[in-house]
């Protein structure tokens, strides 16, 4: 009989390595956003958000490395690729919107 | 807590009556918890008179329930700021709290002392639904439909009378998907997938998508009152995490598809938003920490040491930006793609993210909320933390956090032993159960348990008392500074 669920063999030591890269994705992403953030408030230069560059690298790597240990299949591998370039741009759009906003309410008096 | 002096708005008092329920229920939640956990490590613990199913079950449905009390109690609170009107049908909605408290009662006494029935229609209309979750029985489903609708009718009614910011913009659309989201769980089919497939509308469409941008929604209104933050700056924040949070939330439902019989596309769309489901708990850290540093750096160019106004509340909104990216997010991320989830999937994985998220993501933000509400009800201008608000914060963060790591632990031995080494059968469930590293996180849990128990016992007695102490310092640093000049 056909096997109703596809079950993916995953070897029992290979799990800690899975869960400890899937966290490591994400400390990577805020690693990056922190980087650009704290560049944007002032409080490190602007030089660097080149370690954010490298926080971003590292996610990518890490988020590639988490497929290829999954046996992901190679649609969701070229989907993730392509959220991680969209993920690339994100927090300059962020920065990009609250700079055009506090210039448009600068002189709104009506903050509160 | 325990008066609403200085509350202009009647819908304020109505909030601060739901806040008072939420306490009571949140710390039933905690009991119920706590006994459950003693079960775990041993099951004959009230075997027969109070069974796990019975104290897991209100454990579970006090934590939703106190958290739709807090929720619609933060909503009547900030009616009358945002909107600048009393609440339109007030008096309908003070009687459809008493209502809805009375059949909380009934319901949970019920799921007390009577606990199980007749395998009939009988036991879902008048004992539990069975619905996992969502257990009340059918008149009390109907009778929360009642209550939900007016609630609804008052704040839509404010809402197209008053001022429409942008924040109860979003809070007006969100809620009538929340509540409409509550029907898809209250009919049953004969097909346990397509059954499991309305029920999954629920419990994934509120908890990720219209129950986090509520949070979203208390986090804005919080900032602006709180540090001050500029409304137009926070709303267009809000406005991007709607955005995404829909954008990612509401196709992540892929996740609860993968092995309930649904079709296999589920496993890509469901891998593929649930990766992105983070992206916007990190917008929502970025957003809360920049807007606080922001506040706090116009302050020093002006001179003035402190940009909050309630220091309680604002450690809880930051315990939220921190809780909910690595409870909902690290949590959440590590165990949804299929691959990994099929090994995970009903282990103790799911409990450890289950607490840390509903804790990190709600819990947090709703006593803010709480401590924002008994700053109003005294009239403080200026709230600090107390001895009392710092054992709170510090036990129960730590307590939690605790719970976590050691269902964590006890979820992977369960995927090494009963998942990948035994294959998942009825044998290896049992087996997984009764090794040494799953008991042991099982004794962990229970003692960190205890601490956010004490934790929570610090919460309440502070709430109580936090605004008559913060008040009488208030004055009296008044009448010497009277007395001075």
């Amino acid at each position: 009989m056909e096997s109703a669920i596809y079950m993916p063999q995953i070897a029992a030591d290979q799990f800690l390595g899975i869960f400890i890269v899937a966290t490591m994705v994400l400390i990577f992403g805020v690693g990056y956003a922190a980087s650009i953030t704290l560049s944007k408030m002032g409080f490190i230069a602007k030089k660097w958000q080149l370690f954010g560059y490298a926080f971003w690298i590292l996610q990518v790597y890490t988020l590639y490395d988490l497929g290829m240990r999954i046996h992901s299949s190679p649609f969701t591998t070229k989907v993730l690729a392509v959220a991680m370039l969209a993920y690339l741009f994100a927090p300059h759009l962020y920065f990009y919107l609250i700079d055009e906003a506090e210039k448009r309410y600068e002189t709104s008096e009506d903050g509160q | 807590m325990l008066i609403n002096g200085e509350l202009k708005y009647e819908s304020q008092k109505l909030g601060m009556n739901y806040f008072r329920v939420a306490l009571v229920l949140f710390g039933a939640q905690l009991l119920m918890g706590l006994i459950a956990a003693i079960q775990f490590l041993y099951p004959g613990f009230l075997f027969e008179i109070f069974d796990f199913s019975v104290s897991r079950m209100v454990h579970i449905n006090a934590l939703v329930v106190w958290m739709l009390y807090a929720m619609i109690g933060s909503v009547y609170y900030m009616i009358p700021d945002e909107t600048g009107e009393e609440t339109v049908g007030i008096g309908l909605g003070k009687l459809a709290f008493w209502i809805l408290t009375a059949a909380v009662a009934v319901v949970v006494l019920v799921y007390i002392f009577i606990q199980v029935g007749p395998g009939n229609e009988s036991t879902i209309w008048f004992i539990n639904e069975g619905r996992e979750y969502l257990e009340a029985p059918r008149w009390a489903d109907i009778g929360i439909v009642a209550v939900v609708l007016v609630f609804y009718y008052n704040v839509f009614a404010t809402y197209m009378k008053g001022r429409r910011t942008g924040i109860m913009t979003v809070m007006v659309a969100n809620l009538f998907a929340l509540a409409g989201l509550y029907l898809t769980g209250m009919f049953f089919t004969d097909n346990i997938s397509v059954d499991q497939y309305w029920w999954w509308w629920v419990i994934h469409l509120w908890v990720e998508a219209t129950w986090e941008v509520f949070v979203g929604t208390l986090a804005a209104y919080a900032l602006v009152k709180i540090i001050g933050a500029k409304r137009e700056i926070v709303e267009m924040w809000l406005w991007i995490e709607v955005l995404m949070l829909f954008g990612s939330g509401i196709l992540g439902l892929g996740h609860h598809y993968f092995w309930i019989g649904t079709p296999e596309y589920w496993w890509e769309i469901g891998a593929l938003f649930s990766s992105l489901e983070p992206v916007p708990l990190v917008a929502m850290f970025v957003h809360v920490l920049y807007d606080w540093g922001k506040e706090q750096g116009h302050c020093e160019s002006k001179g003035s040491a402190h940009a909050l106004n309630n220091s309680p509340a604002m450690a809880w909104v930051t315990a939220n930006a921190f809780g909910n990216f690595l409870g909902a997010g690290i949590w959440g991320f590590f165990h949804t793609l299929p691959q990994v989830n099929i090994y995970t999937h009903g282990t103790q994985f799911t409990a450890a993210h289950g607490h840390l998220a509903f804790f990190g993501a709600y819990a947090t933000i709703l006593i803010a909320m709480m401590y924002i509400g008994v700053q109003g009800s005294y009239g403080i201008k200026k709230m600090t933390m107390t001895f009392k608000t710092k054992m709170a914060l510090t036990l129960i963060i730590f307590g939690v956090l605790g719970m976590g790591v050691a269902l964590t632990i006890a979820g992977y031995e369960q995927v090494l032993v009963e998942r990948a080494d035994l294959g998942g059968g009825w044998d290896a469930y049992f087996i997984a159960q009764d090794l040494p590293w799953y008991i042991q996180a099982q004794g962990w849990r229970l003692a960190m348990g205890v601490v956010t128990f004490v934790g929570f016992i610090y919460l309440a007695w502070d709430l109580l008392t936090i605004g008559a102490v913060e008040s009488a310092q208030e004055e009296s640093e008044g009448a010497a500074a009277a007395a001075a000049a």
